[in-house]
């Protein structure tokens, strides 16, 4: 929506009766009116003339019979926000505002608000007469008066939400009374307390006033202390901060763009700044504060300012060579404050290395993407490199090279190099709100605070002591849970195989205890550091492979054959491994009579991939639905079913060990109680605003 | 045109009267202006109530505003009568006199004839004054604001700027000549900024006529001109 420049602006002394009175939009193309002058649409109201066109309907100077003069709107049927908006304000009473009569319906069924008629000019002509910006004394004058009528709502809670200058005029003087400043078209206002803050879809106000939330659907008090910052700035510039050649520009640049402030002077900047604040939370959200920060009267002289009547030469102090400093006090600090919401949250640190290659890669592709080689050459090129890193085995040997010492780094950054990034993140949240927030007058808002993190924070600001107490009392509880277990699964496992029940348990029991310990171990580095999988899925891989290995090196020690069923579907040679890629793990081994010595590169291969391809961190972490999963246990199990399917393992031992292993982890994991979420929901240890 | 001798004011007025009359009605108010007459003074007798005032009319102007166009050549300006036969030309709701000034043109100049206590850009005023665009005219605590915006036309435009209403209200008053201008440019006697094109009114043998881009058409009491972006009515001033 793009602003048409004022009309010829050389006639700024013009009469003011020429003007006209205007009650709704001036400034549109909108002389097309349904009535004319004569008919009586509304029993009791003759129609003079059409005054303007607002976004909810026609607006008409009529008198009645008797001869009163009022304003009257006509809205159209099925437009109940506006009617539900004008029933709530029908008896509002405030010399700023304009006041409400009536809400009649005619015989066609349409809806017609019957309103002061308010003669006099709207702040939007004020603002063309003056296309650099009307004098302070005259813009403060309309800002009091506004703020006075706005105030009024808000305390009557209502939120205008369509504040702009056309909506606003300045009913003349007569005789003894003063001008005065007046409210329009408040019926677009909602209550703060029924309106639930994201009920509405469509967009309300005028683009060029749109305070940023309420893009996310919420109209708060602060969308109207919002638009008094455009209109502030406005009337002292002469432009809204914000124009755009479309609705979406504007839009776009109230949620991103800062307003150019070195236009507008001190006191007034700080207000405007903070009025713009992106975040509705830091931005002044009554205008009673706004008024506070205002200089006090005597300092602008307000006793012989009243907007419009500086319109002889204007006598700008900013001009007079006096300095603010001076005039307004000492300028007051004012550090940009305002970034939009949605792109305050901090971004997790990188690892360095990782970080560096994503740059490299980035560049690369660039580079490529500006090489001056045609399509098909780079085709060729690319397929040529793909071959030849295939063929030549490069492809494997170059990751499985590095990609153990990245493993080892990584463990060793997150855990140690690393700064914590949760805390980091708590201090940048605080760090914006570097002004004393005075106490709103309303009834404290219920602020929701999210648990989840507030949770995540307790946890990470542990110190390393409390964290190692921590996990070993876990680590003991594991080893108890396991061992019983064992204790429990072996002679079931070892029934009717040649198995040894003795040696099976003390198998199965160190396994359990030693598989969640890695477990345990893995989660309790990675836990609130890394939040990628790819990083614990490794980490747990060399865990399980050193599982593996234990498991060899034990069974081997004790002499202990693993029991296996023979109707669990697979033979060693049907699995995976040996179907596709012919290796057989199993070769020279006796896998007869339903138990098995597992050797060595099978077992690596079973745990490694038990522990990498399931989400073992999911068993141990702080803030999971209840401390022992069923559900996850037996999802747990099914994996190890999976990874038989590729490495073949005496089954159901190895899934009765994989859920031991998730038993144990669950049972001695730390768990946050549904009393202490609670807590952190209501902001008790230090709360943490829903993101 | 003289006067037919049996013609009744009165019936001038009548809703149903031709198309002609407001020709008439200037016509014979310039032969009496000429024969140097008050028009006050030509009060009929036994006017009755909620009768037309005479030569006033207002012009409804959609998204403009409300002006009471009078065609008299000269106005008598002071506080609204009891009845409609006693009331000024120009009645103004404030702590005046019945007859407090009388504004007239003649020969293309406003002349200002003081009454009650008047000043004129701040002076105060002991005998008739020419007044020039722009003027201040105070009487009492009423201020009037004097426009002739058009250096072409001896058309002016009277905004009472201290917040008097006028009887009946209005936001100006425009005093018309020959012609005058409804339009977005300054020199317009009635500003209409938001329209593309010029309305321009004038006074035709055939009565009140209103020339836009779309050709002439002749003004009757209560008629509307529609134009692309415009339209406007012209209603008869009715005695309180």
């Amino acid at each position: 929506m793009h602003r048409e420049a004022p009309a010829a602006n050389d006639q700024a002394d013009g009469p003011s009766g020429q003007d006209g009175s205007t009650d709704g939009s001036r400034g549109r193309r909108a002389a097309k009116f349904q009535y004319a002058t004569g008919d009586q649409p509304l029993d009791g109201y003759t129609i003079k003339r059409g005054v303007g066109r607002g976004g909810f309907g026609e607006v008409y100077f009529a008198t009645s019979d008797a001869g009163k003069e009022v304003a009257l709107k006509l809205i159209r049927r099925n437009l109940d926000i506006e009617l539900r908006g004008v029933r709530q304000c029908l008896n509002l009473k405030h010399p700023n505002l304009v006041a409400l009569y009536d809400l009649r319906s005619d015989s066609a069924d349409d809806q017609w608000v019957v309103m002061e008629y308010v003669a006099g000019e709207s702040l939007e002509d004020a603002i063309n007469r003056s296309p650099d910006g009307m004098p302070i004394e005259e813009a403060i004058a309309w800002l009091r008066g506004i703020a006075a009528g706005v105030g009024y709502l808000h305390a009557s809670g209502i939120v205008h939400r369509d504040l702009k200058p056309a909506n606003i005029y300045l009913e003349r003087a007569a005789g003894p009374i003063e001008q005065r400043v007046k409210i329009g078209d408040y019926g677009l206002s909602k209550f703060i307390s029924t309106s639930r803050r994201s009920g509405q879809t469509e967009s309300v106000g005028t683009v060029h006033y749109m305070a940023p939330e309420i893009a996310g659907g919420r109209y708060g008090r602060e969308i109207d202390t919002y638009a008094l910052g455009i209109v502030l700035y406005e009337m002292l510039t002469g432009s809204v901060p914000f124009e755009g050649e479309s609705v979406g520009e504007v839009l776009m640049k109230h949620l991103t763009a800062e307003p150019e402030l070195s236009r507008v002077g001190e006191p007034y900047r700080t207000i405007v700044a903070r009025t713009l604040a992106k975040d509705p939370e830091l931005r002044l959200s009554s205008v009673e504060e706004m008024l506070a920060m205002l200089p006090s009267a005597t300092e602008t002289n307000a006793a012989s300012a009243q907007p419009g009547a500086a319109q002889g030469p204007p006598h700008n102090k900013r001009s007079g060579g006096i300095s603010d400093e001076l005039v307004y006090g000492p300028i007051r600090h004012w550090v940009p404050v305002s970034s939009p919401p949605h792109t305050n949250f901090p971004t997790p640190q990188r690892e360095p290395l990782w970080q560096a290659l994503v740059d490299e890669s980035h560049r690369i592709r660039s580079w490529w993407g500006a090489l001056a080689v045609p399509p098909l050459g780079k085709a060729l090129i690319l397929f040529g490199a793909v071959t030849l890193l295939v063929f030549s085995g490069a492809a494997i040997a170059l990751p499985a090279a590095v990609l153990p010492f990245y493993l080892v780094y990584y463990v060793i950054w997150s855990a140690f190099l690393k700064e914590s990034g949760a805390p980091q993140a708590a201090a940048s949240l605080h760090e914006t709100t570097h002004f004393d927030r005075p106490v709103k007058p309303s009834a404290p808002r219920r602020t929701r605070y999210n648990w989840r993190l507030a949770a995540m924070q307790l946890r990470s600001a542990r110190s390393l002591r409390q964290k190692a107490t921590s996990l070993t009392g876990s680590m003991l509880g594991s080893a108890l849970v396991a061992t019983i277990a064992a204790a429990i699964a072996a002679p079931l496992l070892a029934k009717g195989t040649p198995a040894d029940p003795v040696g099976l348990g003390a198998w199965l029991a160190v396994m359990g205890t030693l598989g969640s310990w890695g477990v345990l171990i893995a989660s309790g580095v990675a836990e609130t550091h890394v939040e990628d999988h790819l990083p614990r899925r490794g980490m747990n891989l060399l865990a399980g492979m050193a599982l593996g290995a234990v498991g060899f090196g034990l069974a081997s020690f004790l002499g202990v054959q693993l029991p296996y069923a023979g109707d669990w579907g697979f033979s060693p040679r049907e699995v995976a491994l040996n179907g596709f890629f012919n290796i057989d793990l199993y070769s020279g081994v006796a896998v007869e009579g339903h138990a098995v010595a597992v050797p060595a590169v099978a077992s690596l291969a079973f745990f490694g991939g038990l522990f990498a391809l399931v989400r073992w961190w999911r068993s141990t972490d702080y803030i999971r639905r209840s401390r022992v999963s069923l559900w996850s246990i037996a999802l747990t199990s099914l994996g190890a079913w999976l990874v038989t399917l590729v490495t073949w393992f005496p089954q159901p031992t190895g899934l009765v060990l994989a859920g031991m292993i998730a038993l144990a982890v669950q049972v001695s994991s730390p768990w946050c109680p549904p009393s202490r979420r609670a807590a952190l929901a209501r902001g008790e240890g230090g709360g943490i605003y829903d993101a | 045109m003289p006067l037919a001798a049996d013609d009744k004011p009165t019936q001038w007025y009548a809703a149903s009267r031709p198309a002609s009359s407001v020709a008439e009605i200037s016509l014979r108010l310039r032969d009496t202006t000429r024969a140097g007459g008050a028009p006050e003074d030509q009060t009929v007798t036994g006017q009755p109530s909620a009768s037309p005032r005479r030569d006033q009319q207002m012009l409804w102007v959609d998204g403009v505003g409300g002006y009471l166009v009078t065609l008299a050549e000269q106005l008598v300006i002071g506080q609204p009568g009891i009845g409609a036969s006693d009331g000024p030309d120009l009645p103004i709701l404030a702590d005046l006199s019945r007859r407090h000034a009388r504004l007239a043109r003649s020969g293309g100049r406003y002349v200002l004839t003081p009454y009650g206590p008047t000043r004129l850009d701040g002076r105060e005023l002991d005998g008739p004054a020419v007044i020039e665009d722009g003027a201040l005219l105070e009487f009492g605590a009423v201020a009037v604001r004097f426009r002739r915006p058009h250096a072409l036309s001896a058309s002016a435009l009277l905004t009472v700027e201290s917040g008097h209403r006028t009887v009946p209200a209005s936001d100006a008053v425009l005093l018309m000549a020959e012609s005058c201008i409804l339009g977005p440019k300054p020199h317009s006697h009635i500003r209409c900024s938001d329209w593309r094109e010029e309305a321009i009114l004038f006074r035709s043998p055939a009565g009140l006529v209103c020339r836009t881009a779309a050709g002439p058409v002749n003004i009757v009491p209560g008629s509307r001109i529609e134009g692309q972006d415009f339209a406007f009515t012209v209603e008869q001033v009715l005695e309180a």
